[in-house]
């Protein structure tokens, strides 16, 4: 009986063993390709697109854990596939039959979309992407102008492979000039809430790498517009986003620099129409100025023009948005936030989105001067 | 695994008590949370949640007195006693198929989960197979030895979610969603909260553990479980309103596992483990294999009190078979969705049921039935504890 005890023992612990590893139907690492990057174009046949995987050649990846920048041998350091289809599933297909390997998407960090995909094609894709349940949902998503595979082919001197520079760029918050960085999820979020409509930023490939400056603004799956890099770092004000916002005021010939600090959203109705307030208290240093001209009231009158030039450039922007019927800036969502009867009483947000009134508060308050002479 | 009234093998502490009785409830929910509460009442199912935690600490202090009629027994063992043997039979049988339908579901659901994000090639059965190995093996050793083994795992694990769930914080997005909901809708929270009480399913495993706690401590126990169910609802709070702040109302509807989502989203840049949450996910193994092990624990005592089975090999061996049964009513639940339904429409109602059901009848008849129960008491234990 003790003899029989201990064998049950033993084989229970080897079942264990077996059966907890997660070792079931696992791949080695060696035997998969990950994909860091995907692109997707649409295709000729208009029903179709094209879905580039891009990852990193094994000698890039070892040169990358390395620390070594140099370029093995003139060799690209990524390479992709492409796969066309009417689904992600069928391009997907189309790709793992060119390779040898598994083409594993659990370690996808960066997905490009052409700003030409029509939204059937776009939704058709985001649904397939959203239901891989190995995929978790933090990659980057940027938008190409044109042709998602011309921009993964793109080098920067900066990273040997796109998605090392867009998790270096998007990654640190304060370094840039507006944080446009767009996690997956977050995209979902906006695109499957009422009120609001999602925002990507755009990628232009350019001789050195890539120029990150506009964002491209949604209706749901349909893209509308890309900002200029004016209006894209006004839109990063009215968001929160922007840090190193700078500008240039020529009658005092002085630069307000690092502007940077929260922006407040708030809804109310009066009398029926809504009303939508930007509280914006933004702190800046103060660039260019002879040393004996900053005095107080100098420096008085640089915020109060600085804000009044922001507030107009907010307004005008917003007024903007409205007549193009797009709300990137989530007045809806704050308003079914805050007046959630008010909201569900309208039937079509976008009908009442233009009639909103709009006011922004903006408040600069110099807190250092820059240079001195 | 001796259920009779003396000489009982090792007894519980009061804190082992609490434990037990906290990993006996939360598994199964907290994968839902806070969606059905949400899609009901908006951002009121905070509301929901409260009333919810309200609820269980009111049905938890009936089935503490219902406890304290016969301390020293399961309810099994005196409910027919008390109430006649064929109505003690149908409560033991119902207390038994319950046990059994959620463990299946839960073994059921974690198999779905772990199966959908970390092993999509690894057949569900498997998964299942080896959380209820794993839980069997936790339930070995016996009441002692099974709130041990929770001590060591459930607890660490339980307060590296807490912890996890506060630097999910980092993750808000719209910090006006922390301001407490100001609109009361009457029947949308109570909507909410039926459904969302799947989260507090399962702690009437009272009414079979109660009687292994030290004799001296039971007072202390009692106070321990209120101590934890209070804690568990500030987590509930603080996750709900750090879920709702990060995707909003709306997308968490969308969501079928939004605490799920939530943890794969937190990464910690430059961390040994990039995709901590994701770690945190596959430790809910262990709440989970917690879970089922103190179901597979109180259904063995149960079946052992209902058939008079007495022993540790008929104990290891009712243990066995609840297992398997486990495994094959797991693989008989074909998707998460049907695993949903089945929460939804039968577990709840069934549980709640239970809940109100076993306080409403037997506290009435004992009443009725003073010198019985005392009868009864004093058969049970030499210096029984007072009622009240």
């Amino acid at each position: 009986m003790t003899r029989f005890k201990v064998w049950v023992k033993i084989a229970t612990v080897f079942g264990l063993v077996f059966l907890l590893t997660g070792c079931w139907g696992n791949r080695p690492v060696n035997d998969r390709i990950l994909v860091l990057c995907m692109g997707i174009d649409p295709a000729k046949s208009p029903n179709q697109f094209t879905v580039i995987f891009q990852s990193p050649t094994p000698s890039a990846v070892t040169n990358s854990s390395q620390g070594s920048s140099s370029a093995s041998g003139g060799q690209s350091e990524v390479f992709a596939v492409k796969g066309t289809g009417q689904s992600l599933e069928a391009a997907f297909n189309q790709a793992q039959a060119k390779v040898s390997k598994d083409l594993y998407l659990g370690q996808l960090q960066l997905l490009v979309i052409s700003n030409q995909l029509k939204p059937m094609l776009l939704k058709r894709a985001i649904t397939s992407l959203q239901s891989i349940g190995t995929l978790d949902k933090t990659p980057y998503i940027v938008v190409a102008n044109g042709s998602a595979f011309r921009m993964l082919q793109q080098t920067s001197p900066q990273a040997k492979f796109p998605s090392l520079y867009f998790i270096s760029l998007f990654g640190c918050v304060s370094c840039q000039t507006d944080a446009l960085g767009i996690r997956f999820w977050q995209y979902l979020v906006r695109i499957d809430t009422r009120g609001v409509d999602p925002y990507l930023p755009v990628a232009l490939p350019f001789s050195q790498g890539y120029r990150v400056d506009r964002v491209a603004l949604y209706r749901g799956y349909h893209y509308i517009t890309m900002l200029d890099p004016i209006q894209t770092t006004t839109f990063g004000i009215l968001q929160g986003l922007s840090h190193k916002v700078s500008v240039f005021l020529p009658k005092q010939q002085a630069t307000v620099a690092f502007l940077t600090g929260p922006s407040h959203l708030t809804t109310q109705v009066i009398n029926g129409q809504v009303r939508a307030t930007f509280d914006i208290h933004l702190t800046a240093m103060l660039m260019g100025l002879d040393a004996h001209t900053e005095t107080p009231q100098k420096i008085s009158e640089i915020s109060q023009t600085t804000s009044q030039i922001i507030a107009k450039r907010c307004v005008a922007l917003v007024r903007q948005l409205q007549r193009q019927d797009v709300d990137p800036l989530g007045i809806g969502r704050m308003l079914s936030w805050q007046h959630p009867h008010t909201f569900s009483n309208f039937v079509h947000w976008h009908q009442e989105y233009p009639k909103v009134h709009v006011v922004v508060h903006c408040v600069v308050k110099i807190t250092d001067v820059g240079t001195t002479k | 695994m001796n259920t009779g009234a003396v000489g009982r093998l090792p007894r519980i502490s009061a804190m082992q008590f609490a434990t037990m009785i906290t990993s006996g409830y939360i598994a199964l929910g907290i994968f839902y949370f806070p969606r059905q509460a949400i899609a009901n009442a908006g951002r009121a199912g905070l509301w929901s949640i409260i009333l919810d935690g309200i609820i269980t600490w009111v049905l938890m202090h009936l089935i503490f007195r219902v406890n304290r009629l016969v301390p020293n027994e399961t309810l099994t063992s005196f409910a027919p006693k008390i109430l006649s043997k064929p109505i003690g039979f149908v409560m033991g049988v119902y207390t038994i198929v319950y046990h059994v339908i959620l463990a299946i579901a839960a073994v059921a659901l974690f198999g779905f989960v772990l199966g959908d994000i970390f092993l999509p090639l690894t057949p569900i059965w498997v998964i299942v197979g080896a959380l209820v190995m794993t839980s069997v093996y936790m339930g070995w050793g016996g009441t002692a030895g099974l709130a041990r083994t929770l001590q060591a795992g459930y607890t660490p694990v339980a307060i590296l979610t807490l912890l996890t769930g506060l630097a999910t914080s980092l993750l808000v997005r719209h910090p006006v969603l922390l301001l407490p909901p100001k609109d009361f809708p009457i029947v949308p929270i109570l909507r909410g909260a039926w459904q969302e009480y799947i989260i507090f399913i399962g702690f009437q495993l009272t009414v079979t553990l109660y009687p292994f706690i030290r004799n001296e401590q039971r007072k202390q126990a009692e106070k321990y479980s209120y101590i934890a169910l209070g804690i568990v609802i500030a987590i509930l709070v603080i996750e709900y309103e750090v879920e709702i702040a990060t995707f909003g109302p709306y997308y968490i509807t969308q969501l079928r596992w939004p605490l799920v989502s939530l943890m794969r989203i937190l990464s910690v840049q430059g961390f040994f483990i990039d995709k901590f949450g994701l770690l945190v996910v596959a430790l809910w193994t262990i709440i989970v294999a917690g879970f089922v092990a103190v179901r597979l624990w109180c259904l063995s005592h149960d079946v052992m009190a209902m058939f008079q089975l007495k022993g540790g090999v008929a104990y290891h061996i009712v243990l066995i078979v609840s297992g398997l049964a486990l495994i094959l009513g797991s693989a008989m639940i074909p998707n998460a969705q049907f695993d949903e339904i089945l929460n939804e429409r039968y577990l709840i109602p069934a549980g709640v049921v239970y809940l109100i059901g076993i306080p409403l009848v037997i506290l009435p008849v004992a009443y009725f039935r003073r010198t019985a129960v005392q009868k009864i008491r004093n058969q049970a234990e030499a210096t029984p504890p007072p009622i009240g």
